[in-house]
């Protein structure tokens, strides 16, 4: 996550030492999913990130997934930080365009913005 | 054709039993055909139990399928009625029908319709009521009254009316009558001005009930639709019932830009896939219930056939013959007859989906907009089909169109699709949400350009002293009307700096960051160089996630500080480098390591970069120093909270509840530790004390939605929502 200047990388690092707690666990028990991630700072598909949510090992790293991931999603930094912290509903978002999915659609029923851990304000 | 004539029957509209073509006529044979049928005009189309009993309700009901054959050799019995129709008008036999049996006319034919074409010329002046005399008179009376202001377009005078001794039933009748009638004679008017007149002639009747709202009379359209389908819906009549749909539309809709607007004005754009998808629900039922059903379900069934075809990418296949019969069956161009297949008369579910398109088309510009991207040309089967396409490069247990129509499933998202059933109103709460999201990115999108959004309705515009008030305010810890009152002074005075410094701040501590940023520009604007501003602005930016924003302010800190300004290399960059910002702040630190508020900086600056241990550090510094620092201990919670230290943060967040109770920034973060241990009946109580000291805080409402989700409490979800605080509370208490 170091050097990406996007909001998501930022969320991406929480949740990576997130995964490391009980409830992150918890989570990989309960998902036991591949998530590729393809983060775009500003227009879809351009300049693109590429994170992966390990939710089967419990890891976040970045660049793509060595093999299959179960889905990947395309989106903006902000419609993706939107989704994990509850504010855009990802169906909407789906049918807007805003996101594009590849892969299961029953894995990506499955990413929801409960989890992701959120961020604490100062 | 004037309103006039419609209403007559005169002009083009044909006497005879062909005045089916006259729409308004048509309209009342199905609202007024038989007197007993009102119950099934309250109810929403598409109910099977349409009770239909002869015309006076004398005979007992009979157990006929609406629009089967027996129906509409009822229809055709009342040929005398047709005649009353170009007397009167529907108009007219629609106050007509609210005579007894037995009870003789309102004065001869003759009289009916000259006082009729009075009240039309007549429009807009008083109307002299006979207020004396029999019931039912004065009842005619106030409605001539209340269709004649209508016309004219002035609103409706309540009238004094003495008691008429309304049955319960007849009440009804008149409020479900009116309400039908009124939106169809004023259906160019606005809904309100429609609802406020029917609500003035319901009171004056000393009828209680409010007209019905949307839920009644959502789709006014469908049901006129319904109506007319349902009084002429027999086999013979098919073709003829096409023609005459067709008309009708045309005629009803001879301006569809405005329909479409006050669609759009009622729905917003996507309105339309509701309507669509409701429309299209509708007419299947209601073809259901008609006498070729089963031709009508192979329809249905060779429509979906058809969709799910239709996804097959192969251009060989979508050219087959094979596909261009099923599709041809699905628009009912083919029907099939002992065992031959047919063309079909003009169906009417084509000519449906011909007029639907065309008014999609036209209207081809929004959905454009909404789908960007999207080639949507076709409507919502295409629209479907694409939905299907789109996935089928992923496996078949990957098509969501599979998910949706198995019904069978168990994931939330399709849940949320299917939920409430099918239809009715699964369309609606999914339209609805759109535009709430749609609504909020704007919002979102306005204060993220740093746009200050006042509160509308502010008690404190007008105070003698809004600063002072708004700064007690806030001491005593009411940071909702600190805002209020707060906004009242930059309002009065857009130049202080301070008044805008204490707005940001509150709102900051109310855990609105958007509002607080907002605000804070404002501040610097009036006053660039005040340190406070500067460092409030770079730790909201931090808390949005703005690494850029928040380092630049940051660094502008230092620069305009009188001790450490210094340090800054005099060549100023607009887009300062992390590390660089990090090292001048420790030699900032090591000149004066007593100022607290380089150990703040300092503590923002490592959770931008994410060197959690070293804002931390930090932190417990500048709290040495400053102990009295709720917000400084919430930073410190917030600190740990994000480097899951989460037990640590929940005590350091006490620790700045017990200097400042009404910190709601504090209770929201207390709840978002408790969530990210997998506590989440804890830090719903927490985000519920939140939410309820700022109904304002979205985050928080947010958050407590997803941990009501992962409580298994989906039952609250709704109060979540609807931000019911007191059902909220009342579970949830702390």
């Amino acid at each position: 996550m170091d050097g990406s200047s996007l909001k998501s990388a930022q969320l991406l690092e929480q949740m990576r030492l997130h995964l490391a707690t009980d409830a992150g666990k918890e989570l990989t028990k309960k998902v036991g999913l591949v998530y590729q991630l393809n983060i775009a700072p500003k227009k879809l598909g351009v300049d693109e990130e590429i994170f992966v949510v390990d939710l089967k090992k419990g890891e976040v790293t970045k660049g793509p997934y060595q093999g299959k991931p179960d889905a990947t999603f395309s989106f903006t930094d902000n419609d993706f930080l939107g989704i994990a912290t509850g504010k855009t509903n990802p169906q909407i978002a789906f049918i807007r365009g805003a996101i594009k999915i590849k892969g299961s659609i029953s894995a990506a029923q499955k990413f929801t913005p409960d989890i992701f851990p959120k961020p604490a304000k100062l | 054709m004037a309103m006039r004539h419609l209403i007559t029957g005169q002009n083009s509209c044909a006497p005879d039993g062909a005045s089916s073509s006259n729409p308004l006529n048509a309209f009342a044979n199905a609202v007024l055909g038989q007197s007993s049928k009102t119950q099934s005009i309250k109810e929403l189309p598409g109910s099977v139990s349409v009770p239909s009993t002869s015309d006076f309700g004398t005979a007992p009901p009979l157990s006929t399928i609406p629009g089967s054959e027996d129906e509409f050799k009822q229809d055709q019995r009342p040929l005398a009625r047709g005649a009353d129709f170009i007397r009167g008008g529907p108009a007219n036999d629609w106050i007509e029908s609210f005579r007894p049996p037995g009870v003789p006319e309102f004065g001869g034919a003759e009289s009916q319709f000259a006082e009729f074409d009075q009240i039309y010329s007549n429009a807009g002046t008083t109307i002299r009521l006979p207020l004396d005399g029999p019931p039912q008179r004065v009842l005619s009376g106030v409605l001539h009254s209340f269709l004649a202001s209508g016309r004219a377009g002035v609103p409706f005078q309540p009238v004094p009316v003495p008691a008429l001794g309304l049955s319960e039933s007849d009440k009804q009748r008149i409020r479900d009558r009116s309400c039908i009638m009124a939106r169809h004679i004023l259906a160019d008017q606005p809904e309100e001005y429609i609802q406020a007149q029917v609500n003035t002639l319901l009171h004056s009747l000393d009828i209680d009930n409010r007209m019905r709202g949307p839920m009644h009379g959502q789709y006014p359209e469908l049901e006129q639709y319904w109506n007319q389908s349902q009084s002429s819906m027999g086999p013979a009549s098919m073709h003829n019932a096409a023609d005459k749909w067709i008309t009708e539309f045309g005629n009803q809709n001879n301006n569809p830009e405005s329909w479409e607007n006050s669609f759009e004005q009622q729905y917003g754009p996507n309105g339309w896939a509701s309507e669509f998808e409701q429309h299209q629900s509708q007419m299947a039922m209601g073809q259901m219930g008609g006498a070729n059903m089963a031709n009508l379900a192979a329809m249905e069934q060779s429509r979906m056939l058809a969709q799910t075809l239709a996804s097959n990418n192969d251009p060989k296949f979508q050219n087959s013959k094979f596909f261009q019969f099923v599709s041809k069956m699905s628009r009912g161009e083919l029907i099939i007859e002992d065992n031959q297949v047919k063309q079909g008369s003009a169906s009417q579910s084509n000519g449906w989906a011909d007029e639907f398109q065309t008014q999609y088309n036209a209207n081809a510009n929004s959905w454009a907009d909404q789908f960007a991207h999207e080639e949507l040309s076709q409507g919502a089967d295409k629209w479907a089909s694409e939905f299907a396409s789109e996935h089928n490069q992923g496996t078949l247990n990957d098509n969501w169109v599979d998910e949706f129509s198995k019904l069978n499933v168990t994931d939330e998202w399709a849940e949320e699709f299917s939920g409430g059933g099918f239809g009715e109103s699964s369309a609606d709460p999914w339209a609805d949400e759109f535009q709430e999201q749609l609504s909020s990115f704007k919002q979102s999108s306005g204060a993220s350009r740093g746009v200050y959004v006042f509160s509308e309705m502010n008690p404190y515009v007008g105070h003698p002293n809004p600063m002072q008030e708004g700064q007690e305010l806030f001491r005593k810890g009411l940071l909702s009307e600190a805002v209020l009152a707060l906004e009242a002074e930059v309002l009065k005075n857009p130049d202080n700096a301070e008044g805008w410094r204490l707005l940001g701040v509150t709102h900051a501590e109310n855990d609105d960051d958007q509002q607080a940023i907002a605000a804070m520009m404002r501040a610097q604007e009036a006053n660039p160089t005040n340190l406070e501003v500067l460092l409030a602005l770079g730790v909201s930016h931090t808390n949005e996630l703005e690494q850029g924003e928040a380092l630049r302010y940051l660094y502008r800190w230092l620069q305009n500080h009188p001790k450490y300004g210094g340090l800054v290399p005099p060549q100023s960059t607009d887009s300062p480098y992390g590390p660089d910002v990090v090292r001048l702040f420790n030699e900032a630190a090591q000149m004066s390591p007593e100022d607290a508020d380089v150990h703040i900086v300092l503590g923002v600056l490592y959770n931008l970069s994410r060197e959690y241990d070293k804002a931390i550090a930090s932190f417990k510094t500048a709290l040495q120093l400053k102990p009295q620092d709720y917000s400084l201990w919430n930073k410190l919670g917030a600190t740990q909270a994000n480097s899951i230290q989460s037990a640590d943060a929940i005590l350091a967040y006490q620790k700045a509840l017990d200097l400042k109770p009404n910190y709601v920034r504090a209770w929201a973060n207390m709840g978002i530790s408790y969530a990210n241990q997998g506590l989440y009946e804890d830090s719903i109580r927490y985000y519920v004390r939140a939410v309820a000291m700022n109904p304002k805080a979205d985050n928080a409402w947010q958050y407590l939605r997803i941990s009501l989700g992962n409580a298994s409490r989906a039952d609250m979800i709704a109060a979540c929502d609807a931000r019911n605080l007191d059902a909220l509370q009342k579970e949830f208490p702390l």
